[in-house]
């Protein structure tokens, strides 16, 4: 296991840097990790949510925390999997405040907020199997629907996913298969 | 093959991450059976309509505010460690500590109350030192050990099975002597009585006096002069 800190070093001029330099690079190999992880972030908040302003906010709030309790991690290779099981557990939170929210608000009461009437039936149909295929992924479980969400991120394999979740890519693949057949079962 | 394990098959065959060849069974009743050729097609269409859904949903253009995040990010407010070890840490290690101590005094408690018991020895330090005159017991001794007379005649033992065998003395403060006289002839006739004992005073002002309880199995009691019994 190594330290944050330590990772740094092997980019440090003459393998020691001072302890305000060490600082320094501390916080910039954070900041690069913050950058690089926060379209994964985004993405992760994106299939629970389903909506892009929701998706931002929370993918801000979990890049915010990262950064704040950056010092709780250990190992610089774990933050992309700290990272997506803490926006996946914002995005969770989110969603359950955005249903209680809707119940309490109508949409009679706010006619803007209903959907626009489609003018295509394919757009229509189209439309209906993703809301259904939406209310499908919430009923799965959290551990499914994660590796779901993951495993169709473009540019992640399996053996990716399998690290960021600190499992094995069988175990990816047997959730993987579980998933898709509970959602084929719940929109047949 | 029954259509039923046909559909079953096909769903799992559809299901599965790995691409797997469809066993030649599966095949052959599909070629067969137009029933579990449609079959095949609808799932076949479900199965890319939900890659394709979630696909969609997760690989949306992403904003470019989110990239510009660690920049807006203030310096300094990440919550820091102390010598490695983060702040509430200190918190949970002083509660273990505070458990512990109060855990060890209590465990330590009756040991401490069984030395504090030993009339022997409060009865002869308080001898030694307290200089007892028999013909002024009533008067304060001298500094340091005043206040304390003797309280004849009070035969106790320790708690557990003291060695003490002559009769013993408990030293009583000058002016808690009417009151401990009044104290003890209310105590019955009984044998195993707890009484409340105060060691003599200490010689270092605003030192504690300390309490314990003695275990008295028999005892005489000798009222002190102008001392009023009920």
């Amino acid at each position: 296991m190594r330290e944050m800190v330590l990772v740094q070093a092997e980019r440090l001029p003459e393998g020691v840097a001072s302890e305000e330099d060490a600082k320094s690079l501390e916080r910039g190999e954070l900041d690069q990790l913050l950058a690089a992880n926060a379209p994964l972030a985004y993405r992760v908040a994106m299939g629970v949510l389903r909506n892009h302003s929701e998706a931002e906010d929370v993918a801000q709030e979990a890049l915010f925390r990262a950064f704040r309790k950056s010092h709780l991690l250990r190992d610089g290779q774990r933050f992309k999997g700290w990272l997506v099981r803490m926006t996946f557990r914002l995005a969770l939170d989110r969603r359950r405040s955005s249903h209680r929210r809707a119940d309490r608000e109508t949409r009679w009461a706010q006619p803007e907020l209903r959907p626009p009437t489609p003018s295509v039936e394919e757009m229509v149909a189209a439309k209906q199997f993703q809301e259904r295929l939406g209310r499908a992924l919430d009923e799965l479980p959290r551990h499914l629907r994660l590796v779901l969400i993951l495993a169709a991120m473009e540019g992640y394999s399996m053996a990716e996913v399998a690290e960021i979740l600190r499992t094995s890519t069988g175990t990816v693949k047997s959730r993987l298969f579980k998933a898709r057949k509970c959602l084929a079962e719940k929109l047949r | 093959m029954k259509c039923e394990t046909y559909q079953r098959g096909i769903v799992d065959l559809l299901a599965a991450v790995d691409e797997t060849q469809m066993p030649l069974e599966i095949r052959s009743h599909g070629e067969v059976c137009a029933v579990c050729r449609e079959f095949y097609e609808t799932q076949s269409r479900l199965f890319r309509s939900i890659d394709g859904g979630i696909r969609s949903l997760v690989n949306q253009a992403v904003p470019s505010a989110l990239y510009s995040v660690p920049a807006q990010l203030p310096e300094g407010a990440a919550e820091h460690r102390h010598l490695g070890v983060p702040v509430w840490a200190f918190g949970i290690i002083g509660a273990v500590a505070a458990v512990l101590a109060l855990f060890i005094g209590f465990h330590r408690q009756p040991q401490t109350v069984a030395e504090l018991s030993s009339p022997a020895r409060v009865s002869q330090d308080a001898l030694e030192s307290a200089d007892v005159n028999k013909n002024s017991r009533m008067e304060p001794r001298k500094p340091g050990r005043a206040g304390i007379v003797r309280k004849p005649q009070l035969n106790s033992r320790p708690p557990q099975g003291g060695t003490a065998e002559k009769p013993l003395e408990v030293i009583v403060l000058a002016e808690e002597r009417e009151a401990f006289a009044k104290f003890v002839a209310a105590i019955p006739s009984n044998e195993n009585v707890a009484v409340a004992l105060s060691r003599p005073a200490p010689s270092v002002p605003g030192a504690p006096v300390e309490i314990a309880l003695l275990q008295v199995s028999s005892m005489k009691v000798d009222p002190l002069e102008g001392t009023p019994r009920d």
